[in-house]
C-alpha cells in the first residue's frame, strides 16, 4: 500500500516511526532526531537496511537501487526524506 | 562541522594562509596562532613518530625514506590554500612513487592512466568493461611471466605496484561513475588512485571512492591532522605489540604439545593480525595529514560480540566494499525471489567473492593464485555462521538503542560470555587458517588434547575470571568510569594530542641507549631485540629450506610477515633440492648435487663439476706446490644466485692466488675447493668428510652460522621420520631421545631439542678428529648471515655456545660475523633479493674481503703463510693446539 507524498515532516515521523518501532524498540523517542546518523551510527546495518527500504519502497511507492542503499541517501531521517522527495519528484 | 563548499573557499596564498584564509574551516573566535599552533604541535608529534620509526627500525625502507617528504609536504601543504591543496598532494605522491620506484613508476604511471581511461570511454558500460577484462587478461598474462618480454626485470617489478593500485580500487571506481552526482575534478580522480603512502605499503586498505571525496577536510583540518597522527602512533604500537607476540609469545606449530601451547598459538596467531592493523592505520593516519578524514579501518576487533558484529568490526573497509559492489546489488536483483531467498543468496555470494578476491589480491601482490582447502572451509564456516546470524537477526528483528542501557548483571554476564565466546572461537578458526594443512591443525588440536583434565579446569577457573573482569568492566562503564584514553574514532585535539605526545615520548625514551642503560641487561636486551625486524628462528629455518613459497602462499605467520612486506619469491626463484641440480638420496645425505650440470637457480647458471661440487674443476690428487682448502658450507657458501666466480670462496680464492705467491716459502698456488650444498647441516658435513679427505685438502674451513643446531634438528626430523637408517653414535641418541619414524613431526623435534648441543658437538668432534687423523687443519669460520642481524650487542642466537662446541672439538675458531658491519641498508645492498636474504654479489665480495683478512693474518697458525712475517691474531683467543 503506497502512502501520499506530502512532506518532509510527514515522511521523517512516519519513518521515524518505523524505526522506532522496528529497530530501537524502547527507546525514548527524543533520542532519534533528524539528524542522528543511523548508518554510520551503526542504528542499521546490511540487514537492517535492506528492510528499511523495503518498507519505504511499500510506503513511497518509489524504487530504489543498489547504490542508494548507502550513508549518502539513507544516513538521517533528514537524508531519508530528501532521496524519498527526490525520487517522487515533490 | 564546516561543508567542503566552505572548506573549499580559500581565495588567497600566503605562507600561513590556512590562518587568514578561509580555505579551511575557521571556528569562531579561533585565533591566527592558534591555528598555526595546532599544525606546530601536530609536525612535532610527527617529528617524534618519525624517530621511533628510525630508532626502532620500523617498517619498510621505503616508508622510512618517504618521511622527509611525508614531514615536509605536510607542512607545506597545511600552508596552501585549499584549491591547491589536492593538487600538491597529488605532485606528492608523484614524487614518492619516483623516489621509491624510479623511472618504472612512469611505467605504472602509464598503465593507470590508460586503464582510468578505459574506465571515462563514451562507449556503453559493458563494453568499458569488456575492455578492462581484456586489459586484466593481458597483465594477468604478463603477471604469470608468460610474455617474452614479462621476464625484464622492470615489468615484472611493477606488476604488484599495480595491481596494488588497481585490483580493487578500479572497480569501485567504475561502479561509481555510473552514479556520480557531482563530477569529481581530475585531482581527485588521480588522488584516489594514486595515494601517497601506496608508494611504499603495497598491502593497502580498499578504500571507497565516494567515502574518499565526502570525508575529504569534511570538519576541522587540525581535528584531521591530529587523528591522522594518532592513527600512525595506534600503528606503530601495534606493530611493536606484533613484534613482542611473534617473538615471546606465539609459539612454532613443533612446539605445540599441550593445551598451554595450544592457546597460545592459537590466541597468538590471531593477535598477529595487529601487523596488518598496525599498517592499515598508519596508512589511513598519512592520509589524514592531507586532509582525508577517512573512517577507521578496525573498530576493537577483539571485542567483538558475535559474527555479524566480528565482520562489521574486522577490516571495515573491505565489509564496505563487499557490501556496496557486491552485497547490495545482488540482493536487489534476487530480492522479488523473497527477503529470506535473497539475503541467503547474497550472503553466499558475497563469502564467495571474499574468497576468491583474496587469492585474486594475492595473484597481484605476489604472483601466485592459492585456492587450497584451508581457505575454502575457513569461508565456509565463516559465511554460514554469518548467514544463520543474519537469518536470525532478520526473524527477531534488531535490537538496537541509542541512549545508555543501564547497567544489568544479567545482560553484562551474557555479553562477557559473548565477547569472550567469540574470541576463543577465531582465535581457533584462526589458528585452522594459519595452519599449511586441516591434517597439521588436527594434530595441533590433538597435541592440545594430551593435557590432562586439571589443565582444562583451570583454563576453565582462568575463562570465567575473564568473564568477571568484563562484567567489571561493563558495570564501571556504566558508572561514567573509561578505561580507555580517548575515543580513537573521534578524538578531541588537545586529547589526541597530548595521549599521543605522551606515548611517544615514552617508547622514544625507551629505545634510547641512555634509558636502556639505566634499565638493567635483562630489560635492555628485551628492548634491543624490539628494535629490528628479523624473522624467528623456526620461519629463518623455513625460509632457508626453501619453504618460504609454500608458507607464503597459505596464512602462516611468515605469511603475514611476508605479505605485509610483499617481498615474495618469483615463481623461478626455485632451492636447489628442487632443481634439476640435485637428486634425491635414500640416505643420509637426502640429496646430492648432480656433477657436471648447468641449470638456472635464482636466475644465475650454477654449474657442477665432474666432482658434484659447485666449483671449476680441480684434481683429486692436490697438484705439486699448492695448497688447498675444502670448504665445508650449506647456502650462503654454495651461493646460488651469484655466478660461480662470484662467490665469496671463489673470490678469495682469486686474490689469494694473486697476492701470495712469490713470496719466500709461499705456495705457488691456493685452491679452494668448494664442498658446500645448500641446506646441508653438520650432520651431513661429517658425512662428506670421507670424500673431502681424497681431495688432500691442507686445511677444512668448516662454517658455522646462527641457529646452526636448529637447521641440523629440522634435517635430522625429516631423516628420522623417513626411516633413513643414522649413523652409530647419532642412533643412539635419537634412542635415548624416544624418538622414531612414527612420530609426528613436532614430537620428534620436541624430543631431539634437549639433545641439539649434544648432537652438534658430537659432529664437531668427529669433523675435527676426521681432520686430525688426515693431518688437515680443521678450521670453524662463523659466516653471519644477511638476514640476521647482531644489533646492538644482542645476538639473536648463543654464538658463544657455537664457538666453544668448536674449539672444545679442535677447530681453529675464526670469526668474519662483522663483515656486513658498515653496510646501511642491508636489504638492498646485501640481499640477493628483497625476498632472499642469501648474499648478493656485494655481499660475496664483503665476505671474501673478511675471509681473506682472516687467512693472510693468521697465515701462521693455518700453515698456509708459514714464511710470510705474519703475527698470529688467534693464539690467544679460542685457538685450539695443533696437532
Amino acid at each position: 500500500m503506497s502512502a501520499t507524498v506530502s512532506s518532509a515532516s510527514e515522511i521523517k515521523a512516519n519513518v521515524k516511526e518505523y524505526i522506532l518501532k522496528k529497530f530501537l524498540p524502547g527507546e525514548n523517542p527524543d533520542m532519534l532526531e533528524d539528524s542522528t546518523p543511523l548508518i554510520t551510527g551503526g542504528v542499521l546495518d546490511s540487514i537492517s537496511t535492506v528492510e528499511l527500504v523495503a518498507f519505504l519502497e511499500e510506503q513511497y511507492g518509489v524504487e530504489f537501487e543498489a547504490h542508494e542503499m548507502s550513508a549518502d541517501h539513507l544516513d538521517t531521517l533528514e537524508t531519508i526524506a530528501a532521496t524519498i522527495l527526490a525520487k517522487s519528484g515533490a | 562541522m564546516a561543508s567542503p563548499a566552505l572548506v573549499r573557499s580559500g581565495t588567497f596564498f600566503s605562507v600561513f594562509s590556512l590562518m587568514t584564509s578561509q580555505s579551511t574551516p575557521v571556528e569562531p573566535g579561533q585565533h591566527l596562532w592558534h591555528r598555526v599552533g595546532s599544525v606546530a604541535i601536530v609536525a612535532v608529534q610527527l617529528g617524534l613518530l618519525f624517530l621511533i620509526f628510525k630508532v626502532f627500525d620500523l617498517e619498510t625502507q621505503g616508508y622510512f625514506r618517504l618521511t622527509p617528504l611525508i614531514f615536509g609536504g605536510f607542512i607545506v601543504h597545511a600552508a596552501l590554500p585549499m584549491r591547491f591543496r589536492m593538487p600538491f598532494f597529488l605532485l606528492l605522491s608523484f614524487a614518492a612513487f619516483g623516489l621509491l620506484w624510479e623511472w618504472n613508476a612512469l611505467l605504472v604511471l602509464g598503465v593507470g592512466l590508460g586503464l582510468i581511461g578505459i574506465c571515462h570511454l563514451p562507449v556503453k558500460l559493458w563494453a568499458r568493461v569488456a575492455l578492462l577484462v581484456v586489459a586484466g587478461a593481458v597483465l594477468t598474462v604478463v603477471r604469470k611471466g608468460l610474455l617474452p618480454a614479462a621476464n625484464a626485470s622492470w615489468i615484472s617489478t611493477i606488476m604488484p605496484l599495480l595491481g596494488s593500485i588497481f585490483m580493487f580500487r578500479l572497480i569501485i571506481y567504475l561502479y561509481e561513475l555510473q552514479h556520480e552526482k557531482t563530477p569529481a575534478t581530475i585531482w581527485e580522480r588521480l588522488s584516489y588512485f594514486f595515494l601517497l603512502p601506496n608508494a611504499c605499503f603495497l598491502l593497502f586498505p580498499v578504500i571507497d571512492y565516494q567515502t574518499f571525496r565526502r570525508t575529504y577536510y569534511d570538519t576541522d583540518a587540525p581535528t584531521i591532522y591530529q587523528k591522522g597522527v594518532f592513527w600512525m602512533f595506534r600503528g606503530m604500537t601495534h606493530l611493536l605489540v606484533y613484534r613482542i607476540l611473534y617473538h615471546y609469545v606465539v609459539p612454532n606449530p613443533t612446539q605445540v604439545i599441550d593445551l598451554w601451547s595450544y592457546v597460545l598459538i592459537a590466541f597468538g596467531t590471531y593477535l598477529l593480525y595487529l601487523k596488518v592493523s598496525g599498517l592499515f592505520n598508519i596508512i589511513v593516519g598519512t592520509l589524514g595529514l592531507f586532509g582525508f578524514n577517512l573512517p577507521e579501518t578496525y573498530h576493537r576487533f577483539l571485542l567483538a560480540a558475535g559474527f555479524n558484529d566480528f565482520w562489521r568490526r574486522q577490516n571495515i573497509y573491505w565489509k564496505d566494499f563487499m557490501m556496496n559492489i557486491f552485497y547490495y546489488p545482488s540482493f536487489m536483483r534476487l530480492r522479488k525471489g523473497g527477503m529470506v531467498f535473497a539475503i541467503i543468496m547474497s550472503t553466499i555470494f558475497v563469502f564467495l567473492v571474499t574468497w576468491m578476491l583474496h587469492s585474486y589480491q594475492w595473484f597481484w601482490l605476489l604472483g601466485a593464485f592459492p585456492l587450497t582447502v584451508t581457505d575454502a572451509i575457513f569461508w565456509l564456516i565463516f559465511g554460514g555462521l554469518v548467514l544463520a546470524n543474519s537469518l536470525r537477526q532478520f526473524k527477531a528483528g534488531k535490537k538496537g538503542s541509542l541512549s545508555k542501557p543501564a547497567f544489568s548483571f544479567q545482560k553484562a554476564v551474557v555479553h562477557a560470555f559473548k565477547v569472550l565466546g567469540m574470541l576463543i572461537f577465531i582465535s581457533v578458526l584462526w589458528s585452522f587458517w594459519y595452519s599449511p594443512t586441516p591434517a597439521q591443525w588436527v594434530q595441533l588440536i590433538g597435541n592440545a588434547g594430551q593435557s590432562g583434565p586439571g589443565a582444562f579446569a583451570l583454563l576453565g577457573l582462568i575463562l570465567l575470571a575473564l568473564v568477571g573482569v568484563g562484567v567489571a568492566v561493563q558495570y564501571a562503564n556504566s558508572r561514567g568510569i573509561r578505561f580507555t584514553l580517548l575515543d580513537p574514532a573521534k578524538p578531541t585535539f588537545s586529547r589526541a594530542a597530548m595521549v599521543t605526545s605522551a606515548g611517544l615520548i615514552a617508547i622514544l625514551a625507551l629505545g634510547l641507549p641512555q634509558t636502556k642503560a639505566q634499565l638493567g641487561s635483562n630489560v635492555s636486551d628485551f628492548i634491543a631485540t624490539l628494535q629490528y625486524e628479523h624473522l624467528t628462528d623456526y620461519d629463518l629455518q623455513q625460509a632457508d629450506r626453501g619453504y618460504y613459497d609454500a608458507l607464503m602462499t597459505t596464512n602462516s605467520i611468515m605469511a603475514d610477515l611476508g605479505a605485509a612486506q610483499l617481498q615474495r619469491n618469483p615463481p623461478n626463484w626455485r632451492p636447489t633440492r628442487k632443481s634439476e641440480i640435485a637428486e634425491a638420496t635414500n640416505d643420509i645425505f637426502l640429496y646430492r648435487l648432480i656433477p657436471s650440470v648447468t641449470a638456472t637457480i635464482k636466475d644465475v647458471p650454477l654449474t657442477t663439476n665432474q666432482w658434484g661440487m659447485r666449483d671449476q674443476n680441480y684434481t683429486r690428487t692436490k697438484p705439486e706446490g699448492t695448497f688447498r682448502i675444502a670448504l665445508l658450507g650449506a647456502s650462503i657458501e654454495m651461493a646460488e644466485g651469484v655466478r660461480g666466480d662470484e662467490t665469496f670462496e671463489a673470490v678469495t680464492e682469486a686474490r689469494l692466488n694473486q697476492e701470495l705467491p712469490g713470496g719466500d716459502g709461499a705456495f705457488a698456488r691456493y685452491e679452494i675447493l668448494n664442498f658446500s650444498v645448500s641446506g646441508y647441516s653438520a650432520v651431513q658435513h661429517l658425512a662428506l668428510m670421507d670424500d673431502v679427505v681424497t681431495f688432500q685438502p691442507d686445511m677444512l674451513v668448516y662454517t658455522g652460522h646462527s641457529v646452526e643446531d636448529y637447521r641440523m634438528l629440522q634435517l635430522l626430523v625429516e631423516i628420522i621420520r623417513t626411516g633413513i637408517e643414522l649413523p652409530d653414535h647419532l642412533a643412539a641418541i635419537v634412542q635415548r631421545a624416544g624418538v622414531d619414524a612414527t612420530m609426528s613431526e613436532a614430537d620428534v623435534q620436541q624430543g631431539l631439542e634437549p639433545f641439539a648441543e649434544e648432537i652438534l658437538g658430537e659432529q664437531y668432534r668427529r669433523i675435527a678428529a676426521r681432520c686430525r687423523e688426515a693431518g688437515i687443519t680443521p678450521v670453524w669460520l662463523f659466516v653471519p648471515r644477511a638476514n640476521v642481524r647482531v644489533h646492538e650487542g644482542v645476538q639473536r642466537v648463543p654464538l658463544e655456545k657455537l664457538r666453544a662446541l668448536a674449539a672444545e672439538a679442535g677447530f681453529v675458531v675464526l670469526d668474519i660475523g662483522d663483515a656486513f658491519a658498515d653496510v646501511e641498508d642491508i636489504v638492498g645492498e646485501v640481499y640477493l633479493a628483497p625476498w632472499d636474504g642469501h648474499p648478493s654479489v656485494y655481499g660475496h665480495q664483503l665476505l671474501a674481503n673478511r675471509f681473506y683478512e682472516e687467512l693472510v693474518e693468521n697465515g701462521n697458525v693455518l700453515g698456509f703463510t708459514a714464511a710470510l712475517n705474519h703475527t698470529s691474531t688467534i693464539a690467544d683467543s679460542t685457538s685450539q693446539p695443533l696437532d
